[in-house]
């Protein structure tokens, strides 16, 4: 609680960079607080479970439909070109690189960031932060680290499961309009596929992680009193990460140009 | 307890799901990049490797069959491909077998094609070289197409800007492929060359009997001409006039001859070119036709000069001013 | 406004307690420019229950935060069992916080936990080295004290406040602290349920022997708990003394408190 300075800045923008810097340092305390022990593994497991595990469902329905409509949509163009044979390819490029990880992190993003925002924000409101600390355990540990940890490690393991499953959509999709056998399928899609199409995805989809859990818990735990403090918290958790997940994709793009591995 | 060992298994199924994708679609890229299985080393060098770059496929009669590794200039004429092939292809690729860089369809990636070598041809082993064969590439086929392409358009603007000025110019050139009245001039022009000639042949059908008269000694005028020069050169100015009579009459011949032709011809590209050649005849002939009339004036003037016949040019030009006045 | 610190000091009182265990003196807290606590005194004795009255949002619960080290102070001395909270390490200070059982204004069960795992959760630092049984027999041994040992596989959303105070005192009781920080136990309860808890307050307080401090602005519940009140008016101790002897002030700002009754 600084002192209120006259700034020059307008407020707008001052409250930006408040945030960005105490994001920041949120993130460097969780580093910090992630070396030493001690090691919540069982809160990392329940966190794992409610994070990762209870949002395949919506995940998978949604990587599903998206590979289908995709492959849908794609068809009309590609025939045009005469390069139906290709639809495998292309589906499973923008799949596995672009589309999978991206739908993948912003329906977590929705799911989880507001969940973890308006958890953490009613757990300050009402003071189980405070009880937790009371009672000998480091709630940063305990709530933020486990949460953070539990959302970089699951929507990685989301974004694989929802590409295979957005890939069997694409599938069924090119069956439903001319014989493709299985194999034929996935033969082509790996064909055209390389390292440096899926492990730069698969990385970024640990970013995409750490930043829906960092920006979800910074929201909850620097909450407003009240209950309308909680749902902001909730929403501006849901917009920030939505935010920062294409930032971390342009990020990406840019980084695996720089390697060379597009 | 129970509710949470449920979670903990159904959490560790998700997980462990998630890693086998990840290790199965890892272990089929891999797979088709050959990092998995038995493989080994096989060179080419080529001049252009028209884009190949490492991890492109490479090719037997048709087959996926490896990848190329490294692509390493060596000097400006030559690039090292280094290859790896699948060990079984050991017992088909031979020491003649050629690389080529070719596409995989018109857009498709650069893939190196191994065609088979001819069965006389020892088997290749680890880390061998293999000839390369400069394959047409698209791009380069394209290259020459737009090659072509910009000929034909510097072509095409020359022609343009010939038939323009040709046009524009209103030079002998149009006129004479254009104007159909000219050409009915030149025609009355050469059948007047024609009477001309004709007039001249009679002119000088009078003048050798004159010659004849001359020198047999009739007159006067025999009398004098008794000295042998004067009618040698008599001789060689007549004669001079008749070649020249000849040659308009030659002329004339293939003048016609010309205009028929330009008359027949309706200005496409190629009777244009055709008649460019046409009209450096032309020139040359009225060239000629000058040089004859030249000379045929200046005999006329010789003999105009000689003495000799001046009272029989002065009669002639007497009767052509009678000829005048009746006929106005 | 120094010379009103410590307006009654009861010094016969004193001597039935045992040694001071909580030391505050001229300690000062504010947010900003809001000068919470100026310049507060109070000292707290073994198996004491003093009662912190003042007006909501006079800085009553910074008070007590500030002992268990949840908010540091500015300036000041502020010493429990003799250890200064703001130069102890984080160490020191949870097996100091394991002492100390804290009842939140709004109960603060773990929303997410039934009430056993609300129960164990401070068992999990402290606790180390309990078997299973054992902390099954705590747990249950505590929530009879509280009357509530049916409820112990329930999530806390499905209990009533009175309930929810009632587990909250109980799972701050599992370590069997040796001082009680009450922060507001009886608002927004009906006045019987305020009652019922003022009284199971002091049950537990005979039961495990603690000294308490109370943050309220309810005089039933004060008159029921307290050995002694501390008046908190603008951040500084105003007024100090027994319940009756306050009572009797002429002072108009603390006469104010006594009103209601």
């Amino acid at each position: 609680m600084a002192e209120e300075k006259k700034s020059i800045l307008p407020k707008g923008l001052r409250d930006f960079y408040i945030e960005a810097g105490e994001t920041t340092q949120f993130a460097g305390r969780f580093f910090r607080e992630i070396l030493f022990p001690p090691y919540e593994f069982r809160e990392v497991i329940r966190q794992s479970y409610e994070i990762g595990y209870k949002s395949l469902p919506l995940v998978g329905i949604t990587a599903f439909i998206i590979g289908l409509v995709l492959t849908l949509q794609s068809r009309p163009t590609l025939v045009s070109f005469g390069a139906e044979a290709w639809l495998p390819a292309m589906v499973g490029v923008s799949i596995i690189r672009e589309i999978g990880p991206v739908i993948t992190a912003l329906i977590c993003a929705g799911k989880i960031g507001s969940s973890i925002g308006a958890e953490l924000g009613s757990m300050k409101v009402t003071e189980q932060i405070d009880a937790m600390e009371v009672s000998g355990t480091n709630p940063f540990k305990y709530i933020v680290v486990s949460r953070i940890v539990s959302t970089t490690l699951m929507i990685p393991v989301l974004v694989v499961i929802g590409d295979a499953i957005s890939l069997y959509g694409a599938f069924l999709a090119v069956k439903v309009k001319g014989a493709v056998s299985f194999t034929l399928f996935f033969h082509q899609v790996f064909e055209a596929l390389n390292f440096g199409d899926a492990l730069p995805s698969v990385i970024k989809s640990f970013f995409f992680g750490f930043a829906i859990g960092l920006i979800g818990c910074y929201k909850g735990y620097h909450s407003k009193k009240g209950t309308e403090g909680v749902g902001r918290s909730a929403n501006s958790a849901v917009v920030v990460s939505s935010l920062l997940i294409f930032i971390i994709d342009l990020m990406a793009v840019q980084i695996t140009e720089f390697f060379g591995l597009i | 307890m129970n509710k949470e060992t449920n979670h903990r298994i159904r959490l560790g199924i998700f997980v462990t799901t998630g890693i086998i994708f990840l290790i199965i679609a890892l272990y089929f890229i891999g797979n088709n990049r050959n990092m998995f299985g038995s493989t080994f080393k096989l060179y080419s060098t080529f001049q252009n490797v028209n884009g190949l770059q490492p991890g492109n496929n490479v090719r037997y009669s048709g087959i996926d069959v490896g990848t190329v590794e490294k692509i390493e200039i060596i000097n400006d004429t030559s690039v090292h491909v280094q290859m790896v092939v699948e060990e079984k292809l050991k017992e088909h690729i031979r020491r003649n077998s050629i690389a080529s860089i070719g596409t995989d369809g018109l857009m498709g990636n650069k893939l190196v094609n191994i065609d088979p070598g001819t069965l006389d041809a020892p088997l290749i082993k680890e880390n061998d070289e293999i000839p390369s064969m400069r394959s047409v590439n698209t791009e380069e086929m394209l290259r020459t197409l737009e090659l072509t392409n910009q000929n034909i358009a510097i072509v095409s603007a020359d022609l343009k800007d010939i038939t323009r000025s040709v046009q524009k110019s209103h030079g002998t050139l149009y006129k004479v492929l254009m104007d159909t009245t000219l050409a009915e001039g030149m025609e009355s022009t050469l059948n007047n060359i024609q009477s001309v000639s004709k007039d001249l042949s009679n002119i000088t059908g009078e003048l050798s009997s004159l010659v004849n008269s001359v020198k047999s000694g009739k007159g006067t005028v025999g009398m004098l001409l008794k000295d042998t020069v004067l009618p040698s050169n008599l001789q060689v100015t007549i004669n001079n006039v008749k070649l020249s009579s000849q040659r308009i009459a030659d002329l004339s011949v293939s003048m016609t001859d010309m205009i028929q032709k330009i008359n027949g011809s309706k200005g496409t590209v190629n009777s244009l070119l055709y008649d460019s050649a046409l009209v450096n005849n032309l020139k040359q002939s009225m060239q000629n036709i000058q040089a004859g009339t030249d000379n045929f004036n200046q005999n006329m003037e010789a003999l105009k000069n000689s003495f000799l016949f001046r009272s029989y040019f002065r009669n002639l030009e007497k009767e052509k001013e009678k000829a005048a006045k009746k006929q106005k | 406004m120094k010379e009103d610190v410590a307006y009654h000091v009861m010094a016969p009182e004193q001597k039935k307690y045992g040694d001071p265990i909580i030391e505050i003196s001229h300690l000062v807290k504010s947010f900003g420019d809001n000068h919470v606590l100026r310049d507060y005194s109070l000292t707290i004795r073994k198996g004491e229950n003093v009662v912190v009255l003042g007006k909501s949002g006079c800085g009553k619960s910074v008070l007590i935060k500030c002992i268990v080290g949840l908010i540091p102070y500015d300036k000041g001395s502020l010493k429990v069992f003799g250890n200064e909270i703001s130069e102890i390490q984080q160490q020191e200070l949870d097996e100091l916080r394991a002492k100390i059982g804290f009842v939140f204004q709004s109960s603060a069960l773990y929303d997410s936990m039934t009430v056993r795992e609300n129960l164990e959760f401070a068992l999990r630092r402290h606790g180390k080295g309990k078997s299973r049984t054992e902390v099954n027999a705590l747990v249950e041994e505590t929530l009879d004290n509280v009357g509530l040992l049916h409820a112990v596989e329930v999530m806390p959303a499905e209990l009533s406040g009175g309930m929810r105070k009632r587990i909250g005192l109980a799972r701050s009781l599992i370590l069997k602290p040796e001082i009680m920080l009450y922060d507001e136990p009886t608002t927004g309860l009906d006045p019987i349920t305020a009652k019922e808890i003022s009284n199971l307050m002091l049950k537990m307080q005979l039961k495990y022997n603690t000294s308490s401090i109370i943050i309220s602005h309810d005089m039933h519940c004060a008159q029921l708990t307290a050995n002694r009140l501390s008046v908190m008016i603008d951040g500084i101790n105003y007024a100090e003394g027994t319940f009756d002897e306050l009572r009797k002030m002429n002072d108009p700002k603390v006469h104010a408190f006594f009103e209601i009754l």
